[in-house]
C-alpha cells in the first residue's frame, strides 16, 4: 500500500530530531563508547532508590535496580523495551495479523493519545472522516479541533450499517468536490455509548468496503475483552487479524484491564504510519511514562498468559454481572419508560425515552439535584444541534443497590419532565 | 490582557469533552451521588493494592491502599489536585508572580509535551515567532509542524542580545511575531544564562510588541552563579509569560512530569488539549512527586537540588579541565553558567557534521553537531556540543582526547579537499 497519499500536511512537517537518530546509537553500545550527546539528566542525581508494589493476591514485586534505572530515565520514544516485546508477543498471538512482517507497535500514553495522534497524521482541515452515529463523545472533541468533514453513518444492533456506508462512500466518490473520505473510525466491541459489538459478518463487509474505497481504519477497541455473550471463547476477531491489505491501525488500552491512572497504551499497524507516529511521540512525550511501563511490563512478566488470561476472565465475570444487575435495574423501574438493547459487551447501557424530546435538561436537574449522574446522549451525536433521545449509562462503578436505587430516580425524573413537557404541550 | 489574538484556529476550534467536564465536577463535591457518567473502569478490579518508594536518604514514600487508588484511577487533566496545590505554592514562594491570582497552573508530560501544545495554541501555519539561537533541536521539531516562521533572535553572553531584537521585530513588519521562545537560565546548548537587567529588557521589549514570551527553564534549578534566579514569570506584570517547568533534570526524567504557569485563559486552552491527548500526566508519577514534596517541605527539596547542582559543577569542572588539556588552540569555548552542555567552537573549520557524524563516531565518541541547534539546519556550522552529565572523568579526558585528534585529522582532510 502507498501511504504517503494519507499523511496530513502537519504530519508532512514532522521530521525527526538530530538527537532521535544518535539514540540509535544507544540500542547496541559498544563498550567503549562515549556518550556526550543527549541532555540525560546523571541517574544517580535520582532521590529514589527502590520501589516496590503489593500485588491483589499480597504478593510484593520489587523493581531490580536495572528496572527502576530504566523507570527513571528518559525511554526509547517505541516503548520500554522488554514491554514491547510482550506487547508484540501478545498481539502475534492474539490477533495473528496476516501482514505482522509489515507491522510495528508503538507505546503510547494511553490510547487517547495514539488515536489524537493518528487523527492529526491523517487529516487535514476539511478532510472527510467516517464515523458512526452514534460516536464517542472525546473523539468528537478531538475532531473538533482538527476541523474535519464528517460521514457519520448511522448504526444499528451489531454496528454500523454497511449498504448505508457504501451508498454515501459512493457518493462522496461521485461528488469528489468536497474531498474524497480517507479514514474511518470504529470501536468494535462494546461500543461507547451504544454497547453494541459487531458481528463476525459485519466486520468482514466493512473491512470489504475499506478496501475497496482505500480507508485507513483506526480500530479502537479498549473493550476488546470485555464480551459477555460467549461464555468461554475468545473475542470475535478484530481489524487487526482480517488486515490482508495493511489499512488498520489498531489501539488497545490497559486503561479498563489494568489501570487508566498509568496512562499506558499502545498502538499497532503498518510501519510507515507507525513511523509518522513516532517522529510526533519524540517531539511530544518522548516517551510514555517509564515508570507505568516498567510496571506494568512486570506485572505481564508475572501473570504470563494463563495469568493474564485468569485476570481477564475475572474482570468478564465481574463486568458480566454489572451489566445483567443494570439491565434488572433498568427492566424494574424503566419497563415503559424507556427503550434499550442489552448491551453484550463494554460497559454502557444506551437508554432511549421515546416521549421524551431531549434528555439533555432532565440530566442537568437530576445533576443539579445530586441524584443521578447520565451523559445526554446529544454529546454522542455528530449533529449536536438536533435535540437526542438517548441518554448513557454507565455500569462499571455502581453497586447493585446503588443501580436499583439510580433507576428509580430517573424513572422519576423522567417522569416528571414528562408531565413538565405534556404542560407545556397543553399551553395554548 | 486580551488573549483573542494570540490563538490559533485549532486552539479556537477546542472543545473540552463533556465526561471529562462531568469528571472534575464529581470529583469536586462531597454529596453522595450515583454515578453513571464517565466510563470509570472498577477499582475493585484494580491488581495493585499498594506501593513504596524508598529514598536514597533512606525515608520512604509509601502510597497505601486508599490512595493507590487515585493513582490507578483516571484523573483531573489540571493535575492530580494536591499535586497542583503545591506546585502553585512552590512558584508562589520562588517566582513571586505579580499576577498569580490570575495564574493557573497545568501538570503535563514534561515540558516538550507542554512546548508543543503551546506552538498547537499560539501558532497557526505562516506565524512567526521568535526564537532564542542557538536553541535545544527537540524545540525545533516540537513547533516546526504548526508551520511557523522561525525567526532566530541572536544570543551574546547574556541571552538574547535586545538592540538585534528590536530590529528583528521591525524587520517584520505588516505580520508581527506574536510569541517568542526563550530559554534563560544556563541555555542548551551555550550554557549561558540570561541577567536580570537583560531579562527586564527583553520583556519590555515583549511589553511593546505585544508579545507572549514561552519561558523553558528545565535548568533553573542547575545554574552555577546564582541560588534562585529571576525569572520573567516574576517580571510578569501584563500576563504574557507562560513558565515551563521540568522535573526531568531535579527527581526523574522517566516519569515524564513538568508543569505549566500562566494566564488562566491559556492554561485552560492547553487542559483541553490534554483532554483530548494524553488524558492527564501519570498519577502514578504525580503522586510520587507530591508525597515528595509533603516528606520534604520546599527547604529539602531545594536542598536536594542545591546538592544535585554541587554535582553538576563538579562534572562541568572535569570537563573543563579536561577541554583545557586537549582542545585548547583547537577550539574555543565558554565555561557554561549551568545546565549540561559545553558549546564549542571549532577553530579552522566550517562544519562539524562530517567531524561528529562520522570521525567520532568511528572512536567511539557521541556529541552533537551545532547544526540541530539553529534554525538554518542546512548552513554550515562550527560549533559541536557536548555533554558532561552522564561521562566519568575517565571518560571524558579520553573522550576529548580522542576528539582532538580526529580535530587535527580532519582539518588537514578539509584542507586536502
Amino acid at each position: 500500500m502507498n501511504y504517503s497519499k494519507f499523511i496530513s500536511a502537519v504530519s508532512a512537517r514532522r521530521k525527526p530530531s538530530g538527537i532521535s537518530d544518535l539514540q540509535l546509537l544507544l540500542t547496541t553500545p559498544s563498550p567503549s563508547m562515549v556518550w556526550l550527546a543527549s541532555g540525560i539528566p546523571n541517574p544517580k542525581q535520582f532521590p529514589f532508590k527502590k520501589v516496590s508494589i503489593t500485588l491483589q493476591d499480597d504478593r510484593l514485586l520489587t523493581l531490580t535496580p536495572d528496572m527502576l534505572c530504566s523507570a527513571l530515565q528518559y525511554g526509547p520514544t517505541p516503548g520500554y523495551t522488554p514491554l514491547l516485546k510482550q506487547l508484540k508477543a501478545m498481539t502475534k498471538l492474539h490477533h495473528s495479523p496476516p501482514k505482522w512482517e509489515e507491522c510495528d507497535i508503538l507505546v503510547t500514553a494511553g490510547c487517547q493519545q495514539g488515536l489524537s495522534i493518528a487523527f492529526e497524521m491523517l487529516l487535514n482541515p476539511g478532510d472527510i472522516v467516517v464515523v458512526e452515529d452514534p460516536c464517542y463523545s472525546d473523539v468528537l472533541c478531538m475532531l473538533s479541533a482538527m476541523s474535519p468533514q464528517y460521514l457519520a453513518i448511522q448504526v444499528d444492533e451489531q454496528g454500523m450499517k454497511p449498504d448505508l456506508l457504501r451508498a454515501e462512500l459512493t457518493k462522496a466518490v461521485k461528488e469528489e468536490a468536497s474531498g474524497i473520505p480517507k479514514v474511518m473510525y470504529l470501536v468494535p466491541n462494546g461500543s461507547n455509548p451504544t454497547g453494541t459489538t459487531m458481528s463476525l459478518e459485519r466486520r468482514q463487509a466493512l473491512y470489504d468496503i475499506a478496501s475497496d474505497f482505500d480507508l485507513i481504519i483506526l480500530e479502537d477497541d479498549p473493550y476488546y475483552y470485555f464480551h459477555y455473550e460467549q461464555e468461554h471463547q475468545d473475542p470475535l476477531p478484530s481489524f487487526l487479524s482480517m488486515d490482508t491489505d495493511g489499512r488498520v491501525l489498531r489501539f488497545d488500552s490497559f486503561s479498563k484491564i489494568v489501570s487508566p491512572g498509568l496512562r499506558v497504551g499502545y498502538v499497532t499497524g503498518p510501519s510507515p504510519l507507525l513511523e509518522r507516529i513516532n517522529v510526533h511521540l519524540q517531539a511530544n512525550i518522548i516517551c510514555a511514562p517509564m515508570l507505568s511501563q516498567v510496571l506494568m511490563s512486570e506485572l505481564l512478566r508475572d501473570w504470563g498468559e494463563d495469568g493474564f488470561q485468569k485476570h481477564i476472565a475475572n474482570l468478564r465475570q465481574f463486568y458480566r454481572d454489572q451489566r445483567n444487575n443494570m439491565v434488572q435495574a433498568a427492566q424494574t423501574h424503566l419497563t415503559g419508560l424507556c427503550e434499550w438493547t442489552v448491551p453484550k459487551g463494554g460497559i454502557f447501557l444506551w437508554l432511549k425515552v421515546p416521549n421524551l424530546q431531549d434528555t439533555g435538561p432532565m440530566l442537568m436537574k437530576g445533576a443539579i439535584k445530586r441524584e443521578i449522574i447520565l451523559v445526554p446522549g446529544k454529546e454522542f451525536i455528530v449533529d449536536c444541534s438536533k435535540p437526542c433521545q438517548y441518554m448513557r449509562a454507565a455500569f462499571s462503578c455502581a453497586t447493585s443497590d446503588q443501580l436499583m436505587k439510580g433507576m428509580e430516580s430517573l424513572a422519576k425524573l423522567i417522569r416528571e419532565e414528562l408531565t413538565v413537557q405534556n404542560m407545556q404541550a397543553m399551553k395554548p | 490582557m486580551d488573549y483573542g489574538r494570540f490563538f490559533s484556529q485549532v486552539a479556537l476550534r477546542r472543545e473540552p469533552s463533556a465526561v471529562s467536564t462531568l469528571r472534575d465536577k464529581a470529583a469536586d463535591k462531597k454529596t453522595p451521588i450515583i454515578w453513571l457518567g464517565g466510563g470509570l473502569p472498577n477499582p475493585s478490579l484494580f491488581p495493585i493494592q499498594d506501593a513504596t518508594v524508598t529514598l536514597k536518604n533512606g525515608e520512604k514514600l509509601i502510597i497505601g491502599k486508599e490512595l493507590m487508588v487515585k493513582v490507578l484511577q483516571y484523573s483531573s487533566s489540571k493535575g492530580f489536585p494536591p499535586l497542583v496545590q503545591q506546585l502553585q505554592q512552590l512558584t508562589e514562594d520562588l517566582h513571586q508572580p505579580p499576577r498569580m491570582c490570575e495564574t493557573g497552573v497545568v501538570v503535563t508530560m514534561g515540558s516538550i509535551n507542554a512546548l508543543s501544545m503551546a506552538g498547537n495554541m499560539l501558532l497557526n501555519p505562516g506565524d512567526p515567532i521568535i526564537v532564542q539561537e542557538p536553541l535545544f533541536s527537540g524545540i525545533i521539531s516540537a513547533l516546526l509542524p504548526y508551520g511557523p516562521k522561525l525567526i532566530p533572535a541572536a544570543t551574546d553572553d547574556e541571552g538574547i542580545v535586545p538592540s538585534l531584537l528590536r530590529e528583528t521585530l521591525a524587520r517584520c513588519g505588516d505580520c508581527p511575531a506574536k510569541v517568542m521562545y526563550v530559554n534563560p537560565t544556563a541555555n542548551n546548548p551555550t550554557g549561558v544564562s540570561m541577567s536580570e537587567a537583560r531579562l527586564r529588557e527583553i520583556y519590555d521589549i515583549a511589553c511593546e510588541y505585544n508579545i507572549i514570551i514561552l519561558e523553558d527553564d528545565p535548568y533553573y534549578f542547575i545554574n552555577f552563579v546564582e541560588d534562585l534566579p529571576t525569572s520573567f514569570l516574576k517580571l510578569d506584570t501584563e500576563g504574557r509569560v507562560l513558565r515551563f517547568d521540568s522535573f526531568s533534570k531535579t527527581v526523574s526524567a522517566g516519569i515524564r512530569l513538568g508543569y505549566v504557569t500562566g494566564p488562566q485563559p491559556l492554561i485552560d486552552i492547553m487542559t483541553v488539549d490534554i483532554m483530548s491527548s494524553v488524558g492527564h500526566a501519570s498519577t502514578l508519577a504525580q503522586v510520587v512527586v507530591s508525597e515528595l514534596l509533603n516528606k520534604w517541605g520546599h527547604q529539602e527539596y531545594l536542598n536536594h537540588v542545591y546538592s544535585l547542582r554541587e554535582e553538576y559543577r563538579k562534572k562541568r569542572d572535569v570537563m573543563q579541565k579536561a577541554a583545557e588539556k586537549h582542545l585548547a588552540g583547537l577550539c574555543e569555548w565558554k565555561l557554561p553558567s549551568g545546565g549540561m552542555f559545553f558549546w564549542i567552537k571549532v577553530l579552522g573549520l566550517e562544519d562539524t557534521q562530517r567531524l561528529i557524524n562520522e570521525a567520532a563516531t568511528r572512536v567511539g565518541v557521541v556529541a552533537m553537531p551545532g547544526c540541530y541547534f539553529v534554525v538554518r539546519r542546512e548552513e554550515p556550522c562550527p560549533y559541536i556540543r557536548v555533554t558532561y552529565s552522564v561521562a566519568s572523568p575517565e571518560e571524558v579526558d579520553r573522550a576529548f582526547y580522542l576528539l582532538a585528534e580526529v580535530i587535527r585529522e580532519e582539518k588537514l582532510q578539509s584542507k586536502k579537499e
